[in-house]
């Protein structure tokens, strides 16, 4: 194998786990949840 | 700096935060944007990973998808997104480009580089998994120039709500915008999680920047020219080069960027 087509193989395991991560259901709940706004975070909060 | 690059830039800064178009942050901001651009920005269509990893890391949960994201984009690119894509890396450039009355400031990045480490470790892992607060969101100086000052100007009732820790942000901010001023991407260079990770990725991305030290005269043209403070001829492809393809204005024909 050479060095070329040895950098490939981070983006195919990389690429399984986006898949991965896309195909379990609480991961885009998770999403939508962490894009509520947080005040808090923007230091807007009490 | 090349026009393409600022074109490029100006046009993602635009794209992340295409809010005004309706309907689209409803539907993409679920999916990650592969530089930092704060969720919390009232005309983000985008997720920022960053903030994204951080709520993953306090309810200890594993982000699968936006580290298969990261991995595959920098898999490709490598740490190109942060030269090409970041709008706070793009502010940092043009804040560099404002007049400072004494002479710029070099500073080594391989010398304190391994700060940002640090701050992906401690302040963007540790510190959070313990104490189930997302530290690095609440102190981004990105998110507060993002989100923050923009909420504040158009949400007059939000103004109430300022208190001393919005000022601790606010300082924060205004440190990295001074230190832009003088010295080129202090951000990235020194504190950015996410250039962080991409580095990583810079070992075995596609997009390299080979260089071709046969010509080389040691002119230092391209270091002076390099927004991230490398000597190119020796540390292309390093952990730290954002790809940016500004050191190819070498007289002497240093190399090109290639995907190979």
């Amino acid at each position: 194998m050479n060095r070329d087509s040895a950098r490939g193989w981070p983006a195919v395991v990389f690429g399984g786990l986006l898949v991965w991560g896309l195909t379990r259901h609480e991961t885009v709940e998770v999403l939508r949840n962490a894009l509520l706004l947080c005040l808090s975070c923007l230091g807007l909060g009490r | 700096m090349s026009p393409r690059r600022d074109l490029t830039q100006a046009v993602a800064a635009v794209l992340a935060n295409a809010g005004f178009v309706p309907g689209l942050a409803a539907r993409l901001k679920c999916l990650s944007y592969p530089v930092f651009n704060c969720y919390g920005c009232p005309l983000a269509v985008g997720a920022c990973p960053i903030g994204t990893i951080q709520h993953f890391v306090i309810i200890r949960q594993v982000p699968l998808f936006v580290i298969g994201f990261l991995g595959v984009v920098g898999s490709i690119w490598g740490r190109m997104s942060c030269g090409w894509l970041c709008p706070f890396g793009w502010v940092q450039d043009l804040l560099y480009r404002v007049p400072w009355p004494r002479t710029k400031l070099r500073v080594n990045t391989r010398r304190y580089g391994w700060v940002k480490y640090v701050v992906l470790v401690v302040l963007f892992l540790v510190i959070p998994f313990i104490t189930l607060e997302p530290w690095f969101c609440k102190l981004c100086p990105a998110g507060t120039l993002e989100a923050g000052l923009p909420w504040l100007a158009i949400s007059p009732p939000l103004r109430a709500l300022v208190g001393g820790f919005f000022w601790l942000k606010l300082g924060l901010l205004a440190v990295f915008v001074v230190a832009a001023m003088a010295l080129s991407r202090p951000f990235c260079r020194f504190a950015c999680p996410l250039g962080a990770m991409y580095g990583l990725t810079n070992r075995w991305s596609r997009v390299r920047v080979e260089a071709d030290r046969t010509g080389c005269r040691s002119c230092g043209k391209c270091s002076e020219t390099c927004p991230m403070g490398l000597e190119p001829p020796r540390d292309a492809n390093s952990s730290d080069c954002i790809r940016c393809k500004e050191c190819l204005c070498c007289p002497h024909n240093l190399g090109e960027a290639q995907r190979k």
